[in-house]
């Protein structure tokens, strides 16, 4: 069977779901964060013995965590309508950037993440944000910590 | 051997399972069934679906020249049966839970089945996302054995789509039990959750195609637990359905840490074949050191798998 049968079958299939989407508005509920809470609620699900403050960034669809004497910072952030979170170890971000008032564009070395931009609430917490990333972004090596209960 | 016009009809079957992806979003839209779509990730299945079938379809003479090789060298000639494809089928069916296994234990050949297990979300759309790599990993060498031992290529290729067409239907969460006896011989949709989930009581467990016996037997079967739903997707979570992203993620993650410098060849060897998550200074943890961390804090070993015994039988 040529190549070009399945994949003329795939495409009408995306276009057809595609549609489906439009006229079921199946879209799962894309829930803000609530509170510096719930950000660290849904980050422990990933690392179950995190301990440290959430800053939410102004729609509610993403925070940062400083984690209690680690270098490393957390991120969550909503893709689709799932949340993902990671730890910034020292070298995991390419490029750290202001962007329009109070925004922070992330760039990552590694490809599991697309670049993301959080929206802060204001001038000074990005500031502080800037401050705190911007070291990630050199590579430096990293201390191991076992036992610390972080997930690979 | 297997006439031609068998391949044509499964691959009719093939296809004609992707109208069960619009009917399970319908199904699920109208409050019927427990279904969750999202439409960037189930567009992102098919994306990454028509660059795995690109990359088989133009590099399947790889596998092809293989384990045609083989069956020249074959020990017996064994003919196409109703028996033989029988016991084909059940050795393909091992030699794809061996497969599933090495594809979880080992960096390398994880690097290519993590794209499968990259999606948040669990229904018959996930089943479009594979890998792009799997032609070049080297674990088509595995198609070797049945192949020498006489079995026709294409007998052996048309247990192989069998077992593919029968994987179809466990991706769902739109089912919840089957039949006892069924649950315990062959796989299926609640065996199958479990195999795609990240917590880490179900990490590295049920790697099973069709026959669920193979875990059982190796020590890797794990029951669902209806207080633990499962959270589907990877250890480490994606975030991204760019389908380059997808298909080449881990690869890209395999050169940073053999990048790292004053690595040792042993170091650069754990990155490549140890398992997932090893790192030669430990700030990482594999999939078993995960187990066992969760294990102590429920208080019993990580290693052992209870639901291996085989307590469940019928
Ligand atoms: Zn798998």
């Amino acid at each position: 069977m040529s190549l070009l049968v399945p994949i003329a079958t795939h495409l009408a299939l995306g276009a057809v779901l595609a549609a489906m989407f439009v006229r079921y508005r199946t879209t799962p509920a894309r829930d803000a964060l609530k509170d510096p809470g719930d950000a660290l609620r849904h980050f422990r699900l990933t690392f179950p013995q995190t301990r440290g403050r959430a800053t939410l960034t102004a729609d509610g669809g993403a925070a940062l965590v400083e984690l209690d004497g680690r270098r490393a910072v957390g991120i969550l952030a909503r893709r689709g309508g799932r949340w993902s979170a990671r730890l910034l170890e020292p070298g995991d971000l390419r490029r750290v950037a202001a962007t329009g008032d109070a925004g922070l564009r992330l760039m990552f070395r590694d490809a599991g993440w697309s670049p993301v931009t959080l929206l802060l609430a204001d001038t000074t917490h990005r500031a502080h944000w800037l401050g705190r990333l911007a070291p990630l972004a050199v590579m430096t090596e990293v201390a191991p910590s076992p036992g610390a209960g972080y997930r690979a | 051997m297997p006439d031609a016009l068998l391949f044509t009809v499964v691959g009719y079957v093939q296809m004609a399972l992707l109208l069960l992806i619009p009917l399970e979003l319908y199904l699920a839209s109208r409050g019927l069934i427990n279904a969750t779509y999202d439409p960037r990730d189930t567009l992102a299945n098919i994306a990454v679906s028509i660059g795995s079938i690109v990359c088989w379809g133009t590099m399947s003479f790889l596998l092809l020249g293989v384990v045609t090789a083989a069956y020249q060298h074959r020990l017996m000639s064994i003919p196409f049966t109703g028996l033989t494809f029988a016991i084909v089928f059940v050795l393909e069916d091992l030699r794809y839970y061996l497969w599933h296994r090495i594809s979880h234990r080992v960096r390398w050949f994880w690097a290519s089945h993590v794209v499968h297990h990259s999606s948040q979300h669990f229904n018959l759309s996930t089943n479009l996302r594979q890998s792009w790599t799997s032609q070049f990993s080297g674990l088509i060498l595995m198609g070797v054995p049945l192949a020498y031992l006489g079995f026709h290529p294409a007998m052996v290729g048309l247990a192989f789509s069998l077992n593919l067409v029968y994987q179809f239907w466990i991706h769902t969460e739109s089912v919840t039990r089957l039949p006892a006896w069924f649950e315990w011989w062959f796989n299926t949709p609640s065996h199958h959750r479990v195999h795609h989930a990240s917590n880490p009581r179900y990490l590295d467990a049920n790697y099973a195609g069709v026959f669920m016996i193979w875990d059982r037997l190796f020590g890797s079967f794990v029951a669902e637990h209806a207080a633990e739903p499962a959270r589907y997707g990877l250890v480490r979570d994606l975030s991204t359905f760019n389908p380059l992203r997808i298909a080449f993620h881990e690869y890209v993650a395999i050169a940073r840490d053999l990048g790292r410098p004053g690595l040792r060849t042993g170091q650069r060897l754990g990155y490549l074949f140890a398992p997932p998550g090893w790192t030669h200074a430990g700030e990482r943890h594999t999939t078993r050191e995960l187990r066992e961390l969760d294990a102590a804090q429920r208080g019993h070993r990580g290693d052992a798998r209870p639901d291996a015994l085989p307590s469940g039988a019928p």
